[in-house]
């Protein structure tokens, strides 16, 4: 499978969770989304705001965290390191 | 307490000069509680309606009270009042006011006035229902029988969200014959026909051989010499055929069909690729590995954490003079910099607003 070319497509395969799980968990964060646009988020099939990026950045930092880990993935106005 | 016929309902007619002809308010008597239902706008003009209707309600001993807000198209500030009023009237006589179903507009603006914390809100609204039974479909228990019926979904949504598409089908290689299990409509089903019939066309090749078939112009394809005359005569002039692959391999297509030529550019193949992604997923089993009730579980957890987040959001809102953006930006960062969930952090918030008013309750 070629490398994805979304930040947060790499982050949800390194942090091993399924495309349902991260859905749920932006989805509890407040996006307003359907999974299959979520999927295409991921795959840069769709362009979304800042605000649901952020979502989908936090759903995946708390996952990280939950396992032991840092923060990786920044947020929108983050300076950048 | 009167005894009062249950499910009892009754419309109150009323002008019907345009904006007011939509409005509307209905009455039903449950076991426990009466829903009040409004339809339409609830501002200064008909807010007081609304208010007649329940201080009538309230004579008669009604003191429990739900307002079904799921057909109210706009909340203005007098249907705030009637609102923010109405709960503290039937507080005072020992009942209590239940908002249900209120859209996610309407709810915002509760959030931001704050009176939502002070009130109990029924029901997701119909957004988030759907929402609901779109994960429910994609991703609840995956029996045999339910399949199909997960793809047809997939087309219909496929067919539905590809600009240029005029139907989408799926076919699956199953006992060793490639057949088509969902299509959105009859003339990609005899495209697919056609292509069993002869045996050949795209998408008997993106099944076989994994990988898409593109075809922009189907007069200039000689490739399938058989079967291309049958399309055009079926009126279709451009196929994109996507191969769903799974671990062990192809195991079918998903394929869409245009009258036009050349309807398909980059985002249709990236779109197709989604769409047929999660068809595989769908054969495969793929599924969060939850039975329903668990599933249904953290659904009812995320709306949950929706309510506690978007009151959060509205306290900040007015706290900060922040947007609605700004304010959860806030929340995500102060959840990192203290090391706890988004959720914990919003939930003391909501918390850090009690105190005053109940604690003098108690004294």
């Amino acid at each position: 499978m070629p490398e994805p070319i979304d930040v947060l497509e790499r982050a949800r395969r390194d942090v091993g969770m399924s495309m349902a799980d991260l859905w749920i968990r932006y989805f509890a964060l407040g996006g307003a989304r359907t999974p299959i646009e979520v999927d295409a988020v991921l795959n840069g099939a769709l362009v979304a705001d800042v605000a649901d990026r952020d979502r989908l950045a936090v759903a995946l930092n708390e996952r990280f965290a939950e396992l032991g880990g840092d923060h990786p993935l920044p947020y929108d106005g983050d300076d950048p390191a | 307490m009167p005894i009062t016929p249950l499910f009892r309902t009754r419309r109150v007619p009323l002008r019907a000069d345009g904006r007011l002809g939509a409005f509307a308010i209905r009455i039903d008597f449950a076991e426990r509680t009466v829903v009040v239902g409004i339809r339409g706008e609830l501002d200064a003009l008909t807010a007081p309606m609304v208010r007649a209707t329940i201080d009538g309600l309230e004579e008669q001993g009604h003191t429990r009270i739900t307002l079904d807000l799921s057909t109210v198209t706009f909340l203005a500030a007098g249907g705030l009042g009637l609102i923010a009023g109405t709960a503290a009237q039937l507080r005072r006589a020992g009942g209590d006011l239940t908002l249900r179903s209120p859209s996610a507009q309407v709810l915002r603006i509760l959030d931001i006035t704050g009176i939502s914390g002070r009130l109990a809100i029924e029901d997701p609204g119909p957004l988030l229902a759907l929402h609901a039974d779109l994960v429910r479909s994609a991703w609840g228990p995956t029996r045999e029988d339910i399949v199909d019926d997960k793809l047809r979904k997939v087309v219909t949504i496929a067919a539905k969200a590809i600009v240029g598409a005029d139907g989408v089908s799926v076919s699956l290689t199953r006992g060793g014959r490639v057949k088509t299990v969902a299509a959105s409509n009859d003339t990609v089903l005899r495209m697919d026909d056609h292509q069993y019939g002869t045996g050949e066309g795209p998408c008997l090749a993106a099944a076989a051989d994994g990988v898409p078939f593109d075809i922009e112009r189907l007069g200039d394809d000689e490739r399938w010499p058989t079967f291309v005359p049958l399309a055009i005569a079926e009126g279709i002039a451009s196929i994109l055929s996507t191969p769903l692959l799974t671990d062990d391999g192809s195991i079918g297509a998903l394929n869409i069909y245009s009258s036009t030529a050349g309807a398909f550019g980059a985002h249709q193949r990236e779109l197709a690729v989604v769409f047929a992604t999660h068809a595989s997923e769908i054969v495969a089993g793929a599924d969060l590995g939850l039975s329903e009730d668990e599933l249904d579980e953290r659904i009812a957890d995320a709306l949950q954490s929706r309510t506690v987040l978007a009151l959060a959001q509205g306290i900040l809102m007015a706290r900060s003079q922040v947007s609605a953006d700004q304010a959860s930006a806030l929340l995500h960062r102060a959840a990192r910099d203290e090391g706890t969930s988004t959720l914990r952090q919003a939930s003391e918030v909501v918390a850090s607003t009690r105190g005053p008013t109940e604690d003098a309750d108690h004294a």
